[in-house]
């Protein structure tokens, strides 16, 4: 795992240890002293960067690739019917 | 609480999410007409055990649980849920990170700009497994937590971790292939010239 050394600067960090914080760095789910060794990696590797800027879009991307169903008016008049037959009172 | 008080909150906190669900139940049927049903179902549940619902819990996630659990119901009889907790979605990401190198110098470079992105995402969804597509549906979409997530699909929450990871990384490979089907991006670059 990675530590800060002893001055208590974030200590180095190979592409391999970034790749395997990528998601959980993105999440912001690391611990502090992982978080800032992940960034300077980041900031000073260019291959790491593209890739988590890639990354990073990719997610920001997803919501709306994926939107909400709208009113769904026929299907929201079934299920009122249907729950009408357990006692439901419609508005 | 009187029985009208009791469907007036109903309708506040369960009917008002009926878009969700619709898209949580699309997610995981694939199938819209089975998605309708789920949701149908889903509600029927929702309504009948109404009163145990505990006031100012979060409605949706609830019912996102329930639907989730009418699902796996009916398709009981299909293959059987790919239980991959014990899979090392680090090395996934790993994995994932070698390709975009690759993707790279095959000229991936701006793809998200030069593919339709929004038909792409939800083709490469639409690929993936259930299990790894309700994950992303549930933290990438919903916006729910790994926590919550893990308490609507019964897991730990290292399992909704470990699927998510490999769930954004098919997504990742599946944004590639795209891109190579579109001819965006040769993979791998070809050696020598005359490649125009
Ligand atoms: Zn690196």
């Amino acid at each position: 795992m990675t530590t800060t050394d002893e001055r208590g600067s974030p200590a180095l960090i190979e592409c391999e240890a970034a790749a395997r914080a990528l998601y959980d760095y993105l999440d912001g789910r690391l611990p502090m002293a992982t978080e800032a060794s992940v960034y300077w990696h980041i900031e000073t590797c260019r291959n790491c960067a593209s890739h988590f800027a890639f990354a990073r879009r990719v997610l920001d991307l997803v919501p709306s690739a994926v939107p909400l169903a709208g009113e769904a008016h026929a299907l929201r008049a079934r299920i009122v019917e249907s729950l009408k037959v357990e006692g439901y009172a419609e508005r | 609480m009187t029985e009208l008080e009791r469907d007036a909150a109903f309708d506040a906190q369960v009917l008002a999410a009926l878009p969700h669900v619709v898209r949580f139940a699309r997610a995981l049927a694939h199938d819209d007409a089975l998605a309708d049903d789920l949701v149908q179902e889903t509600y029927l549940r929702a309504y009948r055990s109404w009163a145990t619902f505990r006031a100012g819990a979060d409605a949706r996630r609830w019912l996102f649980t329930i639907c989730r659990n009418v699902y796996l119901r009916h398709r009981e009889r299909e293959s059987r849920v790919v239980d991959t907790s014990g899979e090392d979605a680090e090395l996934e990401s790993l994995a994932a990170a070698v390709e975009h190198g690759q993707a790279e110098r095959s000229g991936l470079g701006d793809l998200l700009d030069r593919i339709e992105v929004a038909p792409a995402i939800r083709s490469a969804l639409a690929a993936v497994p259930e299990v790894y597509r309700t994950a992303v549906i549930l933290v990438d979409v919903e916006g729910e937590s790994y926590e919550a997530a893990a308490e609507v699909l019964g897991v730990p929450v290292g399992t909704v971790r470990s699927r998510l990871f490999r769930a954004r990384r098919l997504l990742q490979q599946s944004l590639f292939k795209y891109a190579v089907d579109a001819g965006i991006v040769r993979t791998p670059a070809p050696p020598g010239p005359g490649a125009g």
